[in-house]
């Protein structure tokens, strides 16, 4: 039987690409997404060490991802790399070749920032993340049924996108 | 699903963290939790434990992953390890903080905690730097932080000659490390970084003199200040090497010129951060530290602002590589401000800044958008002390 701590880094390394990405989407800055990546696990680590009890430690991550999200856009700044000591210097680069050298990263998110959030989050939690619409009803906050029409819309309002942007 | 859908789904999913990253960050979770486990009391799983703790300390061949978990087992450390011994109730209370040491970090050469800065402390947060350019970076921290020390000790005259030695071949250490390291990686992060290494040393140089000139450890700062001295015009070539790679890549390679708009924002976004931390400091230190120190401080930011105001005229151009460039600058700048604040306020020095002057060291032909480097009428911008 696996212990709390193996079951959380068992949980990072499946879903540490899909939670960046969610944050990523939102904030359109990799560094920052993965600063905030890093504090929704973090933060779910802490809400464990405090007695908390989490079910779907999957959802409990999105929306933690989100709350931070919306935090950030509160305060209007962007979070700091500050995972080192600073003696001089701003905390560690990180190549993001995956991403800033990736010519077909930019035009995925010109197609996405023209979806609308409410369908853009489903869409991708769906269709790249393959959650079932149950778990991103629970996610979101939203009835099953909901998810399920704005899903449908927004895989329509997609392929329209696509179709316009070639 | 049709084709093209099916296609962009596909791409979609390669968004995702490198390799390097994912691992970075699982270490420092992993390393959240060994120090602060679920249930206080429980000791953490053997696996954690020694992905936490590791193999490459030097502990004289331990299996950690088979040690008992009574963390007391760290009493058998070779002591020979540490240059000075370590008292029991020290390592006692290294033991009970359940890893890094908070109260080492700020240890000098010439105290007990010393070897747990440099040998523990740093040697884990080194682990972190998986890439070439992290690498760089960890390294170039590194040198700013025996320069810290060489200055503490300076500034209190206690700097002795077999310390310094100590310290400035490590600093070299560093330094080597850092180059090489930038070589290894991106160009765009080479820039990056050796402009960073380039704010700090000028910084550090400014202090240095400082010291020397009031007649403290003078024999000893001289070789440091040297090193120093030599150090930050490589890492001045370096970068100005790298962002004219930078630039011309922009304007030949359309792919390389929409990856560097992206650094240009994300240069700005950083630039921007600096000189408000900086303004913060300055705020901060208004009523403790003398009046011309605050206005040098605010004249050095309000030419960052001019450079950022520059940089923003060449993205609207459409001319990224410079507009990289120029945040850049502006960034130095204000690095610099913020670090001779800082040493005003924890060394109790009058350091002067100075703007800096590209001309000594660069062929003209290779910067058209050198004048904005220059300070307004041609002179150096000195405040008296």
């Amino acid at each position: 039987m696996k212990t709390l701590e193996e079951k959380f880094i068992q949980s990072y390394d499946q879903f540490s690409d899909a939670i960046f990405r969610h944050c990523y989407f939102r904030v359109h800055n990799p560094d920052i997404a993965k600063d905030l990546m890093q504090d929704a696990f973090t933060k779910t680590w802490q809400y464990l060490v405090d007695g908390g009890e989490i079910d779907n430690i999957r959802a409990f991550l999105y929306k933690t991802a989100t709350n931070l999200i919306i935090d950030l856009s509160r305060k209007k700044q962007t979070i700091s790399l500050d995972t080192l000591e600073e003696s001089g210097f701003e905390p560690g680069y990180d190549t993001r070749k995956d991403i800033d050298n990736n010519i077909e990263v930019k035009r995925i998110l010109k197609v996405i920032d023209k979806l609308d959030d409410a369908y853009r989050d489903v869409v991708i939690m769906r269709y790249v993340d393959d959650l079932p619409p149950k778990e991103i009803a629970r996610i979101i906050g939203e009835s099953e049924n909901n998810v399920s029409v704005r899903i449908h819309r927004g895989l329509n309002k997609l392929k329209e996108l696509l179709k316009d942007n070639g | 699903m049709d084709k093209e859908l099916k296609q962009f789904i596909k791409s979609v999913k390669e968004i995702k963290l490198s390799k390097d990253d994912k691992s970075q960050i699982k270490h420092i979770l992993q390393s959240n939790i060994f120090n602060n486990p679920a249930n206080a009391g429980r000791p953490v799983s053997a696996e954690v434990q020694a992905r936490h703790i590791g193999h490459d300390l030097p502990v004289g061949g331990h299996d950690w992953s088979k040690q008992s978990k009574n963390k007391l087992a760290f009493l058998n450390w070779n002591l020979a390890m540490f240059k000075k011994p370590m008292p029991i109730f020290l390592m006692l209370a290294l033991l009970i903080s359940g890893g890094l040491s908070a109260s080492a970090e700020n240890a000098l050469p010439t105290d007990v905690l010393y070897p747990v800065k440099t040998h523990i402390n740093e040697r884990v947060r080194g682990w972190l730097a998986v890439s070439h350019e992290s690498e760089a970076d960890w390294q170039a921290q590194l040198m700013g932080r025996r320069l810290n020390e060489a200055e503490k000790l300076a500034s209190e005259g206690i700097l002795d000659a077999d310390t310094q030695a100590e310290l400035e071949s490590d600093f070299q250490t560093h330094a080597e490390k850092a180059e090489k390291n930038i070589a290894l990686g991106d160009v765009r992060a080479g820039a990056e970084i050796n402009s960073k290494i380039e704010s700090s040393l000028d910084a550090h140089e400014k202090i240095l003199d400082e010291l020397r000139t009031r007649g403290k450890n003078k024999i000893e700062i001289s070789p440091l200040l040297l090193k120093v001295k030599t150090h930050a015009e490589r890492a001045s070539n370096g970068r100005n090497n790298l962002e004219q790679k930078l630039n011309n890549e922009a304007n030949i390679q359309a792919n390389v010129r929409a990856n560097i708009e992206v650094a240009a924002d994300n240069k700005l976004n950083e630039a921007q951060n600096k000189i408000d931390q900086t303004r913060e400091l300055i705020n901060d230190l208004k009523r403790s530290t003398d009046n011309e120190a605050i206005v040098e401080a605010q004249t050095q930011l309000r030419l960052a602002d001019q450079v950022i105001y520059d940089g923003k005229m060449k993205m609207e151009a459409k001319e990224y590589g410079q507009a990289f460039i120029l945040f850049q600058k502006a960034h130095r700048i204000a690095q610099e401000a913020k670090l001779i604040l800082k040493a005003r306020r924890e060394l109790k020095l009058n350091v002067k800044a100075e703007m800096e002057n590209e001309s000594e060291n660069e062929d003209e032909s290779n910067h058209p958008i050198r004048d904005i480097f220059r300070p307004k009428g041609g002179a150096k911008i000195e405040l008296e002390i």
